[in-house]
């Protein structure tokens, strides 16, 4: 009965935290991410990097990273600035799923205890 | 986090904790949750609406807890069984207004824990009262009389000690007494 208790209360306090924490953060890296992705796409044409990086590479990894990396050190500044913008933010926006994630699990686990 | 010993972290501690990662929080759950559903069940006389006004108490302690840290100097639980109080206040409060008629204990019985100074806005119920007479009648005459005053008569404590003639640290004793002796009949059922 009162491990019922524990399991209600970990899932509510679960997903105040989602809400009030981490929710709020997706919203605001996704509104950084589509307008740094606007501005990129202003000033590269994405689909024939991405286009010249599949056709070099014979979709091999390593080598369209190593393409990624030439194409980058090969462009301007400002777009390197805009590119590690998006890095960036990806960043912290894959560490929050992993947050959300984890914190699931441990709340799963939690609620399982007898 | 499962390696965390919660003993060598103080609730605070924890609290904060629980903000950056939520199943920090279970610890506060297993330390408090048998405590607050005895004293919400002891309030509500009702084991469902007990774990409801518990769950509903962690869950604003968790949301509030930036309320909590910005007062230093207050105790982590007297901060936590006030909130569980206001709670089931509340959920008296929702529940009259939903039945009409709802039984719930005077906190005369339920202070001894400064966290439970209730406000004297909780109602008693009719038949509350008559029970609780019926248990005052099987007391001590001098207990009897000091809860009667106080329960019946809703005079404060200066006024009873004054027309008891007794000092105010006799007249707190004696209410304690008078609880234990009332909870004692009460409990032996009336």
């Amino acid at each position: 009965m009162n491990n019922n208790i524990k399991n209600k209360v970990a899932w509510k306090i679960y997903f105040v935290w989602l809400f009030k924490r981490i929710i709020p953060l997706f919203i605001l890296e996704i509104i950084f991410l589509v307008l740094v992705f606007y501005f990129l796409g202003k000033l590269v044409f994405v689909q024939s990097v991405f286009e010249n990086a599949f056709l070099s590479s014979t979709q091999n990894p390593i080598v369209v990273a190593s393409y990624m990396f030439k194409a980058f050190l090969g462009t301007s500044a400002v777009k390197k600035v805009v590119i590690l913008i998006i890095l960036g933010i990806g960043t912290l926006f894959m560490r929050d799923i992993g947050r959300a994630m984890a914190s699931y699990i441990s709340t799963s686990r939690i609620a399982k205890q007898k | 986090m499962e390696q965390l010993n919660s003993n060598n972290l103080k609730d605070e501690e924890i609290l904060k904790l629980s903000q950056e990662d939520p199943a920090y929080f279970s610890f506060l759950v297993d330390k408090y949750k048998e405590a607050f559903l005895r004293a919400a069940r002891g309030i509500t006389h009702n084991l469902e609406e007990a774990e409801d006004i518990v769950q509903e108490t962690f869950v604003k302690i968790y949301r509030y807890a930036a309320n909590f840290q910005k007062r230093p100097g207050i105790e982590f639980k007297s901060w936590a069984y006030r909130i569980l109080i206001n709670t089931s206040i509340t959920h008296y409060q929702k529940l009259k207004k939903e039945r009409g008629n709802t039984e719930y204990l005077d906190p005369v019985l339920y202070n001894e824990s400064p966290a439970f100074a209730v406000n004297k806005n909780v109602a008693l119920e009719k038949d509350m009262k008559e029970g609780v007479a019926k248990a005052i009648g099987q007391m001590p005459e001098h207990l009897g009389r000091v809860l009667k005053l106080y329960f019946f008569d809703d005079m404060s404590y200066e006024e009873i000690a004054k027309k008891e003639n007794i000092s105010m640290p006799a007249l707190k004793m004696r209410i304690f007494r008078a609880k234990r002796v009332f909870k004692k009949i009460v409990g032996e059922g009336i």
